[in-house]
């Protein structure tokens, strides 16, 4: 197999490139997938029905630890690629365990936030606006789930 | 015991139905007999169900569409028949509404889709100079997520029920309370699980396009019907998560309850229009844009002139890329939007004529002063332009909104868009599957039956939807399954019959013609058979494995052409050991076991579906930590092959075709 030094390690390989770039692409998709998710929950967002509004449920104090989580991991990540490019292997090894760690922060505080929202009357089928909450909400969580098992 | 499997029965039966599934059950047993008796489960294993390789993916996309075609084409017929006269009793308002649903999704999605998607499969690396797809196992995990997606939509009819709110699936229609089967489950689900499969078909292709051309392939040197696949990849990734979360918020209210297309509780079943189109919209470019890069392919060759406006096919594609997300709302410019969103709609609609026209013009100059040769592909070419300009100019009077009140839900619609996507895609594909075919095969398909089959699909074509112009502009609804004789519809319908049958004749002779030409054509009488233009034709038919022996280099748009013209060295340096992907049987038994959780949730069966959800995880997971490398096809064996493969072309004359 032939191998580019000059670059960075993952991608030395042609069939690495080609995943990147591929990757690249597959985040495109995502964009176009997760804009519709929003699109459908601003245009949902005032259709309550007899369910409670955002005012009634919306709790600042989970989404701020939510948000400070996935971004530090989003940071620790970045330091384990780095860490990989130097070859240092127990430092990349470190800097993934904090970052699944933080992962399965964010999912446990989200749980905690959907149990939340159905004991107060805030559950799935209850109106447009909580339907759509959820699944742009969940959706995020089961990308999550799924790059936390895919990261093990 | 009795109820659990009560949940299977279709609700509307009649002996159509029985006389279907029982048919099927012999087919199903006749097929697994036959491939035993002739002791072919290892080759079908070895050498179709586990292949990577793009040729083969290919050949399986294109049998699978024309077998899909003849279901939809079932379908066309039941409708036709029905309506042949006023007030006939073929079949009852149910049946009719499931036929013309599955008509629509067979056609579009599992006809048109994998077609087009075929032929850039054998094509695609061929006329980039690439040894394969730049994904190729993802690439047949596309390939069975679409066979056993369109599997599971087809088997609606016999087990459960079919869909029956047509194939736009509008809300509340589409909704647990009016549509009480499984039918829109099934609808949700299948082509959910076949989406998947295209979305990746998109990336591998872009990937492919743009990072593993032959070298001195600029982007502006790529052959035309490349340019349209680029393109057309590019709209699949951008509009095809629109339609996966469309459909994930449907199979989300019929099985779970929630809200989003409800009447009730805040629930926007507008919201669902809008959804279906901004994905609806640009797919209708996704088999159209194909389509123009085989015509200019095909005009191209047989004409014996370079394509005209080259610079200028490009940009148009990119615009009418753009423009094809911008339309959706002249889908439903009835249903209540103010006079500002419908004008802005139709001005975005009519702005679509302008890039098209540009390449109407192209193509005719393209034609302007060439040696024009009527071969089959050629035919299908000439007839496309005038028949698709009908199609484009009804196209605009139904763009415009408030004459649209007057068209809107007629059969006029019906004729407009059969007048695009048939020459527009049905002749194309077909035109391209003649073409490339010797490229596939080593032979070609004969002239003379492909000529038959080209003049009463062409002709019957027209006496089957131009009609339907006119009884539309006189008022008859689409999607009714009969009408009064006071109406006068009678005699118009049924000329449209007999023209349905001069089609189903016409495709009949096609297969007629695969399987005399398979018997008696003459095989290997040249490599170029067409004397064609891009890279694809400069290697052997039927192509090695590893498609070049030596990666060609490029210096313009027709790198082929130049060389038997010019006498430009298309292969230069000497043989080296290629690398190839290894074959895997995990795309097929992840695709099979999607089928079985896509039927599961069908039928709300959790527990099944928890399993086989748990069993696609364990397929990723092995995936991931699998290590493999591919193999080597070393130098003696490249040589040994092509040969084999000079030696052949050499009996019978020379590798180009003056």
């Amino acid at each position: 197999m032939k191998m580019d030094h000059s670059l960075p390690s993952e991608y030395s390989t042609e069939q690495n490139r080609l995943k990147i770039f591929g990757f690249w692409i597959f985040l495109g998709a995502e964009i176009a997938l997760f804009a519709t998710l929003f699109a459908t929950y601003f245009t949902l967002v005032n259709r309550t029905g007899n369910g409670p509004s955002g005012h009634d449920i919306f709790e600042l104090t989970p989404v701020l630890i939510e948000t400070i989580v996935l971004l530090t991991s989003s940071f620790t990540i970045g330091l384990a690629i780095n860490a990989m490019r130097l070859n240092n292997k127990k430092a990349m090894m470190g800097f993934l365990v904090i970052t699944l760690l933080l992962g399965l922060g964010f999912l446990g505080v989200e749980i905690f936030e959907f149990t939340h929202y159905v004991e107060i009357g805030a559950g799935l089928t209850v109106s447009a606006f909580t339907s759509g909450l959820l699944t742009l909400l969940g959706t995020h969580g089961i990308h999550v789930t799924l790059g936390f098992f895919w990261d093990l | 015991m009795k109820e659990y499997f009560s949940r299977f029965a279709v609700p509307h039966s009649e002996p159509m139905i029985v006389m279907s599934q029982i048919a099927i059950v012999v087919v199903c047993i006749a097929i697994v007999a036959g491939v035993t008796y002739f002791k072919k489960w290892g080759y079908l294993w070895k050498e179709w169900l586990t292949t990577v390789d793009h040729k083969k993916i290919g050949i399986m996309y294109i049998l699978s569409a024309l077998l899909m075609l003849f279901r939809g084409g079932a379908d066309a017929l039941l409708m036709r028949a029905q309506t042949s006269m006023p007030a006939n009793g073929l079949l009852d308002g149910q049946h009719y509404n499931e036929i013309f649903t599955t008509h629509g999704v067979v056609m579009i999605l599992f006809m048109a889709m994998p077609f087009v998607i075929g032929l850039m499969n054998v094509v695609i690396p061929l006329q980039i100079g690439a040894r394969d797809v730049a994904f190729p196992r993802l690439n047949a995990l596309s390939f069975w997520l679409f066979f056993f997606g369109a599997m599971l939509f087809n088997i609606s009819f016999v087990v459960g029920g079919s869909p029956d709110a047509g194939w736009t699936a509008y809300f509340p229609l589409a909704s647990n309370d009016f549509s009480t089967s499984v039918g829109m489950n099934y609808y949700a689900i299948a082509i959910q699980i076949a989406g998947i499969g295209t979305l990746m078909t998109g990336i591998n292709f872009i990937t492919t396009i743009l990072k593993m051309r032959a070298p001195g392939m600029k982007l502006m040197k790529m052959p035309m019907f490349t340019w349209s696949i680029l393109i057309t990849n590019v709209i699949i990734v951008f509009a095809f998560p629109v339609l996966t979360v469309a459909l994930a918020l449907m199979t989300m209210d019929r099985l779970f309850g929630t809200q989003f297309f409800t009447m009730a509780n805040g629930g926007m079943d507008m919201l669902w229009a809008n959804l279906f189109w901004v994905w609806g919209h640009p797919e209708v470019y996704i088999v159209v844009l194909p389509a123009f890069g085989i015509y200019s392919e095909i005009i191209s060759t047989f004409a014996r002139r370079n394509l005209y406006g080259y610079k200028s096919m490009v940009y148009s594609m990119v615009a009418i890329s753009a423009l094809s997300f911008l339309v959706w709302a002249h889908h439903f410019y009835t249903m209540g939007h103010g006079v500002m969103v419908n004008g802005i709609f139709s001005v975005t609609t009519m702005a679509i004529a302008v890039p098209t026209g540009v390449k109407m013009f192209n193509w005719l100059l393209t034609l302007y002063k060439g040696k024009i040769e009527f071969k089959v592909p050629m035919l299908w070419a000439m007839a496309f332009i005038p028949i698709f300009l009908i199609g484009g100019v009804t196209g605009v009077m139904l763009a415009m909104a408030s004459a649209d009140y007057q068209y809107h839900n007629t059969m006029f619609l019906v004729a407009h868009f059969h007048y695009v996507l048939i020459p527009g895609t049905v002749f194309a594909v077909l035109a391209g599957f003649t073409y490339w075919w010797p490229k596939i095969f080593g032979f070609s398909l004969s002239e003379k039956i492909g000529k038959w089959s080209f003049w009463f699909i062409a002709i019957s074509f027209n006496v089957t939807f131009f009609p339907m112009f006119i009884t539309g502009l006189n008022g008859q609804a689409r999607r009714m399954y009969t009408y009064s004789e006071s109406t006068g519809f009678g005699p118009l319908n049924f000329l449209s019959f007999i023209g349905a049958i001069g089609m189903a004749i016409g495709f009949a002779l096609i297969v007629y013609n695969i399987y005399w030409s398979t018997r008696y054509a003459p095989r290997h009488v040249t490599e170029d058979p067409w004397n064609a233009r891009s890279l694809e034709w400069a290697t052997h038919s039927p192509v090695p494995a590893y498609n070049f022996a030596i990666t060609p280099t490029v210096e313009s748009t027709q790198a082929f052409w130049d060389a038997k013209e010019e006498g430009k060295e298309l292969f230069r340096g000497k043989y080296e050991p290629i690398h190839m992907p290894s074959n895997s049987g995990l795309p097929f038994i992840m695709s099979v076991i999607f089928f079985v959780f896509g039927f599961s949730m069908v039928f709300g069966m959790w527990i099944p579906a928890i399993i086989s959800a748990l069993g696609i995880f364990a397929c990723m997971a092995y995936r991931s930590f699998e290590k493999d490398h591919g193999y080597h096809i070393s130098v003696e064996e490249i040589m040994e092959t092509e040969k084999k493969c000079e030696v052949l072309s050499h009996e019978n004359g020379p590798l180009t075709a003056k």
